[in-house]
């Protein structure tokens, strides 16, 4: 099976740490209306998709929801704020617990990444190029599931023959895989050749989720993903770091990538290139 | 206590006041298939009242009639647009020929500053050394300014923004 450069490009979204369940999400569309709206009427032929998996980290944390609401509730209920807060807890286990699902790495997070793959595998059978965009926690997966396709020995990603590779390129946002906590710190090489798979990272200086900062402390450098690039004949990797001002600070700037101008302007490249 | 202040003046800054610009300039000019084009620079400042200024970590190219984006991206080593997958040298300072330029070399370069917040309205100076390799995954136009051995000139305008996300001006509209 090999993909069809003429046939239409695919963008596959992944999502990040998410309130709410699996239909609350639609970041494709966002993708989507992004490259359209850049294109100012110029016609490219390409559609998006997502892959959602709140609904299995909602299945994963249904337990310690249950534990901490009964304990709002005892401890607030003669509270006028016990409904707020019991919103408040519900929400802070929703997002700590993608983190900790991510970070543990156990079944909950292998179900998840192993459904990525899937879903990157079942467009590969249908022949459209393939363009991973994934922000915040959902770059780690994307981030896994490339370098396991990469490591697989199914005939996947032949560095030579850009029609064997599952995905074309990737773009993360907002992603905390500099972070030492997430240990990530290598790429999978392809081996030597001349094709190169590439990589762009964009990240905002106070993101707090890519500096680590709470407090959205300005993180300073250029570099991120580019420290994993290596420098061998054999990666097959092109890295790169693109810093941008999304014209807000802090979380604002984390949940501003969905509609920057010039994220939809390098899309509409890499998607056609 | 000292981190709750410093948590209450973060939301205060976050909040409060802060400055979108643009900056764009547009030029006629050849594309490198030999095609009178215009094309358009422009890259973004956030000015903040309370805290610390911040630019775009790129100056972004776009052709008329071209699906190509070109990014100028601040680095140690200055503004510089870096060769990618899609991109082959065509000239030197000298004029000759380069058959092969790896990746992340340099294929362009933004003359005389270092950094995009030291820019400003006014003349915006700039090289391109290379041009758009056909490969068999790319379609539809890629085609840039076309490489020269002299300087291109675009004159910048400051524009205030409510938001990036329509304030900043689209790829040329193909005629």
């Amino acid at each position: 099976m090999t993909v069809d450069p003429q046939k239409p490009r695919k963008i596959l979204v992944i999502h990040g740490v998410q309130t709410g369940t699996d239909e609350d999400i639609d970041s494709d569309q966002k993708i989507k209306e992004l490259v359209i709206n850049r294109l100012a009427g110029t016609h490219i032929q390409f559609d998006t998709d997502i892959y959602k998996y709140e609904g299995i980290s909602d299945d994963a944390l249904e337990r310690q929801k249950k534990v901490f609401g009964f304990l709002t509730k005892a401890l607030t209920c003669q509270t006028p704020f016990s409904g707020l807060l019991g919103i408040l807890v519900e929400s802070g286990v929703d997002l700590i617990g993608d983190v900790v699902i991510s970070l543990r790495e156990g079944d909950t997070a292998s179900i998840i990444g192993d459904g990525l793959i899937r879903k990157i595998l079942e467009i590969y059978d249908e022949g459209n190029p393939l363009y991973i965009v994934a922000h915040s926690l959902g770059t780690i997966y994307a981030f896994d599931a490339v370098n396991k396709l990469i490591k697989a020995e199914n005939g996947y990603f032949d560095r030579e023959h850009r029609k064997t590779w599952p995905v074309q390129a990737m773009v993360t946002m907002g992603s905390p895989i500099g972070l030492s906590m997430f240990g990530r710190n290598a790429v999978v090489e392809f081996g030597v050749g001349r094709k190169y798979f590439r990589w762009i990272n964009y990240w905002a200086r106070t993101d707090p989720v890519v500096s680590g900062s709470f407090y959205g402390k300005p993180q300073e450098g250029y570099q991120i993903a580019e420290k994993f690039t290596t420098s061998t004949e054999a990666s097959g990797w092109f890295i790169q770091d693109r810093v941008v001002d999304t014209g807000k600070a802090w979380l604002m700037a984390h949940m501003s990538y969905w509609d920057h101008p010039g994220i939809g302007d390098d899309l509409a490249t890499l998607i056609t290139t | 206590m000292t981190r709750k202040v410093i948590f209450v003046i973060l939301l205060i800054v976050v909040v409060g006041g802060c400055t979108q610009y643009t900056y764009h300039g547009t030029i006629e000019e050849l594309d490198a298939d030999g095609n009178m084009r215009t094309h358009l620079v422009y890259w973004t400042k956030t000015e903040r009242k309370f805290w610390f200024d911040e630019s775009s970590g790129s100056i972004r190219l776009l052709t008329q009639c071209s699906l190509r984006t070109i990014n100028f991206d601040e680095s140690e080593d200055g503004i510089i647009f870096y060769s990618t997958i899609n991109d082959e040298g065509v000239l030197r300072d000298d004029e000759s020929k380069i058959p092969e330029i790896g990746l992340k070399e340099p294929c362009g370069r933004i003359i005389g500053v270092k950094k995009i917040n030291q820019l400003e309205e006014g003349t915006l100076r700039l090289e391109i050394y290379c041009k758009f390799v056909a490969h068999k995954f790319a379609s539809g136009n890629q085609t840039y300014i076309k490489a020269r051995d002299g300087v291109y000139e675009f004159q910048i305008i400051r524009e205030e923004s409510q938001a990036f996300k329509n304030g900043v001006p689209k790829r040329p509209v193909c005629p």
